[in-house]
């Protein structure tokens, strides 16, 4: 081994690509002071975009602000060898503050309190708080709190619970966002952002000024032209910008410059005609839809079946070679991982980028062949390349997948970057035939966030909201009161003593749940309809079916009625059924744990009450393949199921469940008190929705695997399993064989998604007390990949606590 | 737990039931670690495994002295010393309870009496992943074969379900029941430690003559791996291992041969048993590399 001289050293590698040079000098600008700030520029452009058009209805005043953004802002490159154009960051490692949407409030506060100190440079302060003022009561969480108190009602969580504790319904706040839909890439490239302009123009046409209807539908369809237009020449500026830059430039650099300027002058106005233009009108979306919208959770797609087309006419044509693609689809990928979203304190700590971008690759075509083509192949080799964390990749597989483009997406994993996950095509494409949805669309689905399944260009936006069933455990044991504040939070129920039986128990949670849903959704659902007049998604529109036919916005019912996805998202549901259980089997049939005595035990957080957390510890739990655990979670996700079917969501639709845990496993988890199942108070929930409890899978992945396999989730809109795997069982080609075929079983049973975390305890444990040297570590927290060391402590201790599923 | 040890066939002792075994033989696997070993290397990794009877194995570092596992003995088989409790193994029935009554994990019972349905349960629960992988179940040790009868039936069951079977034996047990075990096996991981009778007898407690005859046989009637655990100062030095390489080219044949490197897990797990073992170092990369290419040179590929 090289003997190292300092930190600072660093290993040379001979061959590197374009890529992995760009990333490397990117991840060295991390450390550097001027690094990692608040970038004050996309602020400063919203809000005179604002404050110039305050005349303007809401709907063409947002255009105005993209319009702003789309001529005024700096342009930037950020590395001399990067291939394509348009910034979401103008500093490196930028935090993007989208301040038409929050931050108002918790900005002022934690300049106050010092918190923002290494994130907004000295002399921005001045600017940022006057920018804090002008939004205050203009910005989206100013005007929904607004409307709630006219309401009589607190905050966006139970009406009397403390805000984040029971639910929430994060998107109104500062920590996420709306932007669930994927626009229709394919139609952008095949007519060109001026062919929508045409059919937006036609619309405007037939639209006469009759009653309040249309001349709505007018101010939004002059919206988009506005938006469309000022799109076009961001692309035009970007060019000019090349060629400056061209102008200086020598040898091959400088036919680099001359070609990417040609490429932004003809996309993404006109049709794409060759893959630099398609991946770089691609990537000019992705720009637009950040300027339109706080998007952290929009995706591309299915870019492997847009993209395909354009690649393989080149390679035919020999204009291109495979190389080269890759190297553009690297630099893709660098460009993807740049965005920073500006969040409160308490997001920032827990999530490095608060970002989700997803790529889905194979499954299938609309009309049932295997999708799969050379340019799913470039994906992942586009990430064992550069190993950045965005955009993570989806790996659909059917019965037809080729078994070579499998073993080569686990063989990415077992690199440790954590991903790709894995979807079941029959099992997605099951639970969405409930809903009416015709196959065609069926198996055009691709991924966004996490695990939620969306059909490209027709899926319009979202209702969701988080509920946290740990909590609801501590409210059945205490007849409706949270005892960490006293305060009512949930219905009573009878005290735990009232509860005679464990039926009885059981049913008092139920209501405790379905309390919690019925105070929340409605300030959801009410929330989605001001935001969405407030602050509708424009760009995004443009590219969803019938937002411009019907002049709404794909928040407000553009899209359609199949493809709406209104979502209850259940939290820590394997820690709550795995409470039941030991509540079931140890109080009611064993009668082993008194109720007093459990109850004095939980307060106590176990403290003095080692044996009786010893017998909950040891109680079954969920994931060891035993059915009298695993039934209660079955029985209990199943619940959750029906709850969310009987909750009235937009255009007559039912809602629907998806587990997932994002980092709320972390929110609901600091203020969730010590349950039954052991865990102690303020530790995170379940990760995942039918992984199990952190280290409570002791029989092996198989195990873990057939108890999700008992749930039902064919029913599910998807769910997440979460398995971490040291890398000695993935070392060889053997192993990775191994795992496809494990992979497989799992999709047998039913099952919708797996993801792995594939690193050692050692690595982890290494990478938290050494944290500089392990800053390119990258870890699967939930749906995304982050940076280990950007972390803080409880997910650090948390991702090195999931079991281990190896041999020896 | 207070099931008593019968000399009945449809039981057995059984230590260990590992899934997603994925390193002892094709596919993904369920594989079975049965307790007792005729041998007594002193080099083994599960010295646990030696007896055939259930054990208690005690980690002191984790005893807290509180004295629970002391008032319920049945056999008065434990007591307090200054730093650990202790058990008196002359007495201990292995009955388990002092594991349960262990507030702090520092027992845990080496063996479980399992009968052969239970096994079968375990095994069945993983079917799918064998069938999608090819895998099966392998039986592994202590030395399977020295329960013959326990081992023979879980054999029996897995082929009467059509299932993969795998054995790791030392094969020092007689040809009678290795040649009834054979019969339900579609494969033999063989231990060979030394080719020197004396080296054998000194290291292991045993002579090699009865493994190296049952080598040669199982070689003329199953596919066979050869695994030689390369223990350090013992046999892997490059003649021990060329000598190793020569008896299977002349004797077995074109078999596959593994050199598994050691690792030091074993020590561990012998101090909780109050048994020594000898520390020794482990081999580095390079060596191991050279190791192989001597086993290379001889056979041809097969390594
Ligand atoms: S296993 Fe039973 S007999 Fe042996 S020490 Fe423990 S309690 Fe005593
Ligand atoms: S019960 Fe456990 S901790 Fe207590 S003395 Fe016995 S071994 Fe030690």
């Amino acid at each position: 081994m090289a003997a190292k001289v300092s930190n600072k050293t660093v290993s040379v590698k001979t061959e590197t690509t374009r890529g992995q040079r760009i990333w490397g000098r990117y991840l060295e600008k991390r450390l550097s002071p001027e690094a990692g700030k608040v970038s004050i520029e996309w602020p400063r452009l919203i809000t005179a975009g604002h404050r110039e058009n305050t005349a303007l209805p809401a709907v063409l005043r947002k255009a105005k602000m993209f319009e702003k953004q789309c001529l005024d802002v700096r342009l930037t490159i950020e590395d001399d060898e990067q291939l394509l154009l348009g910034s979401v960051a103008l500093e490196p490692w930028a935090w993007r503050w989208n301040v038409n949407w929050s931050g108002r409030d918790w900005v002022m506060q934690e300049i106050a309190s010092g918190d923002l100190a290494d994130v907004v440079n000295e002399e921005d302060v001045a600017e940022v708080k006057e920018i804090c003022e002008y939004w205050k009561d203009k910005c989206a969480d100013d005007i929904y709190h607004a409307w709630l108190k006219e309401n009589g009602w607190n905050d966006f969580a139970l009406q009397q619970c403390e805000p984040g504790v029971c639910s929430a319904n994060l998107w109104a706040t500062a920590s996420t966002s709306p932007g669930m839909e994927v626009a229709d890439y394919e139609k952008m490239l095949r007519i060109g952002l001026k062919g929508v302009i045409v059919e937006v123009e036609e619309e405007l046409q037939q639209t006469d000024v009759v009653e309040e209807g249309s001349v709505r539908k007018r101010d939004f369809l002059l919206a988009l032209r506005i938006v469309l237009r000022a799109s076009i020449r961001y692309a035009e500026r970007n060019a000019e910008f090349a060629r400056e830059l061209a102008a200086t430039a020598t040898g091959k650099r400088k036919a680099e410059l001359e070609k990417m300027a040609e490429t932004c002058a003809w996309v993404p106005a006109n049709p794409a005609r060759n893959f630099q233009e398609a991946l770089q009108a691609s990537w000019f979306v992705r720009c637009f839809e950040e300027m339109d919208q706080k998007t952290p959770i929009t995706t591309p797609g299915r870019m492997d079946q847009f993209l395909y087309p354009y690649y393989k006419k080149d390679i035919e044509e020999g204009r291109i070679t495979r190389e080269e693609a890759l190297e553009l689809l690297e630099c893709y990928r660098v460009k993807m991982s740049m965005t920073r979203y500006f969040v409160n304190k308490l997001v920032r700590d827990f999530a490095s980028q608060v970002q989700v971008t997803n790529v889905t690759i194979g499954g299938q075509t609309p009309d049932g062949k295997d999708a799969t083509n050379e340019m799913s192949y470039l994906f992942l080799e586009a990430a064992m390349g550069t190993r950045t964390a965005h955009p993570t990749l989806s790996v659909r597989v059917h019965d037809g997948s080729p078994r070579e483009f499998l073993l080569k997406a686990v063989a990415l994993l077992s690199t440790g970057i954590g991903f790709p996950a894995f979807f079941n095509d029959t099992s997605m494409m099951a639970s969405w035939s409930q809903w009416g949805v015709p196959l065609h669309d069926l198996r055009n689905y691709c991924v966004t966030g996490c695990v939620m399944p969306i059909i490209p260009g027709k899926t319009g936006y979202s209702g969701w909201m988080y509920i946290n069933c740990g909590k609801a455990v501590e409210l059945a044991l205490n007849n409706g009161i949270d005892p960490r504040t006293s305060i009512k939070g949930g219905v009573a129920t009878g005290t735990f003593e009232d509860l005679k039986t464990f039926d009885q128990f059981y049913a008092a949670y139920k209501k405790q749940l379905e309390h919690i849903i019925e105070q929340t959704w409605p300030k959801t659902k009410a929330a989605v309809v001001h935001v969405a007049s407030e602050s509708p998604t424009l760009f995004d529109s443009a590219l969803i079916a019938d937002c411009i036919q019907r002049g709404k916005s794909c928040m407000a019912g553009g899209g359609g009625g199949h493809y709406f996805n209104d979502l209850l998202l259940p939290i820590g549901q394997i820690s709550a059924a795995d409470s039941l259980t030991v509540i079931k089997k140890l109080v009611y049939e064993e009668g082993k744990i008194g109720k007093q005595e459990l109850l004095k035990a939980l307060a106590a957080n176990f403290d003095g009450y080692d044996d009786i957390r010893r017998l909950c510890l040891e109680a079954p739990k969920y994931g060891n393949d035993e059915d009298y655990a695993d039934a209660m979670a079955v029985d209990l996700i199943a619940f959750l199921n029906d709850c969310a079917a009987n909750m009235e969501g937009f255009l007559g639709r039912k809602a629907r469940m998806l587990g997932l845990s994002y980092a709320m496993h972390q929110g609901f988890g600091r203020p969730t008190g010590a349950l039954p199942n052991g865990r102690l108070a303020g530790m995170t929930l379940n990760d995942g929705s039918v992984s199990a409890s952190q280290g409570m899978d002791v029989e092996g992945v198989t195990a873990l695997i057939n108890s999700a396999g008992k749930i039902d989730q064919m029913s599910d809109f998807c769910d997440l399993m979460n398995v971490k795997f040291h890398p000695s069982a993935l070392k060889t080609k053997d192993d990775q064989v191994k795992l496809l075929a494990l992979i497989k079983t799992h999709f047998q049973h039913g099952s919708k998604h797996i993801q792995f975390n594939v690193i050692d305890k050692a690595t982890l444990v290494d990478a938290k007390e050494n944290p500089l040297e392990h800053k390119n570590l990258l870890v699967r927290v939930a749906g995304y990949s982050a940076f280990f060391t950007a972390l803080d402590p409880p997910i650090q201790d948390e991702i090195i606590n999931r079991t281990e599923h190896t041999l020896s | 737990m207070s099931r008593q040890l019968q000399p009945k066939t449809d039981q057995g002792v059984v230590f260990n039931i590992q899934r997603y075994s994925i390193h002892d033989g094709p596919g993904i696997r369920t594989t079975v670690f049965l307790k007792g070993c005729p041998l007594r290397c002193f080099w083994c990794q599960n010295p646990e495994s030696h007896r055939k009877e259930p054990q208690v194995s005690l980690n002191s570092d984790a005893c807290a002295l509180c004295g629970r596992c002391v008032s319920v003995c049945p056999t008065d088989a434990i007591s307090l010393g200054t730093k650990s409790s202790a058990i008196d193994r002359d007495k201990c029935s292995g009955c388990g309870k002092c594991v349960q009554a262990c507030p702090n994990d520092a027992r845990s019972l080496a063996g479980t009496i399992l009968t052969v349905d239970e096994v079968m349960r375990q095994v069945f629960k993983d079917v799918r992943f064998y069938e999608n992988s090819g895998g099966g179940v392998t039986l592994s040790g202590g030395e399977p074969l020295y329960q013959a009868d326990f081992a023979l039936s879980i054999l029996q069951r897995c082929k009467d379900s059509g299932l993969h079977t795998t054995i790791e034996t030392c094969g020092c047990v007689s040809w009678d029941v290795m040649k009834n075990i054979l019969e339900y096996t579609d494969l033999v991981f063989f231990d060979i430690k030394h080719l020197q009778p004396a080296r054998h007898l000194e290291g292991c407690g045993k002579s090699n003559s009865l493994i190296l005859a049952n080598a040669k046989k199982v070689a003329e009637c199953k596919p066979i791996i050869v695994r030689v655990p390369l223990i350090p100062g013992f046999n892997d030095s490059s003649e021990a291992i060329a000598e190793i390489a020569q008896f299977v080219k002349t004797e077995l044949g074109a078999v596959e041969v593994e050199l598994l490197p050691y690792n030091k897990m074993g020590e561990v797990k012998f101090e909780r048993l109050d048994k020594k073992s000898v520390a020794k170092q482990t081999q580095g990369k390079d060596y191991l590399e050279g190791l192989r290419v001597v086993v290379a040179d001889l056979l041809g590929s097969s390594v």
